[in-house]
């Protein structure tokens, strides 16, 4: 399977992402990470895309909102659009939200804190992605706050698009919402780094691989790269 | 040829629902420091936006068009912002 991870000026995390992509679980998955520089013409041909952390363009008018309008974004709109699975991870849920691909908004942090340390989630009754515990995954974000009017909220939870939850809701964000998903459910976003709890090498927990492994077996589902 | 320079004025809020932090803290401090006086502090940003002569020359709505169709582009976010636009001209009074 091939995995591309998108990079804008000021995106961090790619090694994170080397790194903690399972790269056989289990025997299930032979992944193989390629860079996406976003000036690139054409949009390469991957199994799945991820859109990490990090500060594009400096966070600069609003969290992700110069990046989620690149050329690249509105190819990347239409691979969405055709099934194929996208996984934004902090900036790039930030991207996800500013690109309409996913609904609502991420705004600063209810206390004005950056906020950087393990969270306690709860996997949400999600058609998408199910885990048998809560997850200890860490976050590190200034602008976190995930906002939704209401009929946006009852339409997240009548078609189960929530994937988790904070145990402890560290940003003010509506309902304690660290992750979603489109209706369809081929597009995630969240604020925690499932990444950087994941492979041994970093330490620390190991929960994201939950959310990994969810995001790769549905990749696998559609596989156009063996 | 007009001789007007039209500008524009982009005044973006957050909605009333929606929390503003550093308005909450910047009202605390005021608070602190002059008890009793404030009902409330909204914070707001202004883009200011000069406007091509040769595309716009003295035309009014053509440029507030123009203007909005950037703010719901890009420069504001309709799930947690509003905005006003004011167009005028720079080389009157």
């Amino acid at each position: 399977m091939r995995i591309g991870v998108f990079q804008f000026p000021a995106s961090n995390n790619f090694d994170d992402w080397m790194l903690g992509l399972p790269r056989d679980y289990g025997q299930q998955f032979s992944v193989t990470v390629q860079k996406i520089w976003h000036q690139e013409a054409e949009l390469p041909l991957c199994d799945a895309y991820i859109l990490p952390g990090g500060f594009s363009y400096g966070d600069y008018l609003r969290a992700g909102a110069i990046a989620s309008r690149s050329p690249l974004l509105l190819k990347l709109k239409v691979a969405a659009d055709a099934g194929v699975p996208i996984l934004g991870v902090c900036n790039g849920f930030q991207v996800l939200t500013e690109s309409k691909m996913l609904p609502g908004a991420l705004l600063p942090n209810a206390d004005g804190e950056f906020l950087c340390f393990y969270t306690e989630l709860i996997p949400d009754k999600s058609r998408f992605l199910l885990a048998p515990k809560t997850l200890s995954v860490p976050i590190a974000h200034g602008m976190g706050r995930y906002f939704c009017d209401q009929a946006v909220l009852e339409n997240l939870k009548n078609n189960q698009q929530i994937l988790l939850r904070y145990k402890q809701n560290p940003n003010g964000s509506t309902e304690d919402i660290a992750g979603i998903a489109n209706k369809q459910g081929n597009v995630w976003g969240m604020m925690p780094h499932p990444e950087r709890a994941s492979a041994r090498s970093i330490g620390g927990s190991s929960d994201g691989q939950w959310v990994l492994k969810e995001f790769l077996s549905m990749a696998k589902q559609r596989v156009i790269n063996p | 040829m007009t001789s007007k320079q039209l500008e524009a004025e982009v005044t973006v809020t957050l909605k009333p629902e929606v929390l503003d932090p550093e308005a909450r803290a910047i009202h605390a401090k005021i608070d602190h420091e002059f008890p009793d006086q404030l009902r409330s502090v909204d914070t707001a940003r202004i883009f200011r936006l000069s406007l091509d002569k040769d595309s716009f020359g003295d035309d009014l709505d053509k440029a507030e068009a123009f203007v909005d169709k950037v703010c719901s582009r890009l420069l504001v976010n309709p799930v947690s912002e509003t905005y006003s636009i004011r167009i005028f001209d720079s080389t009157e009074g």
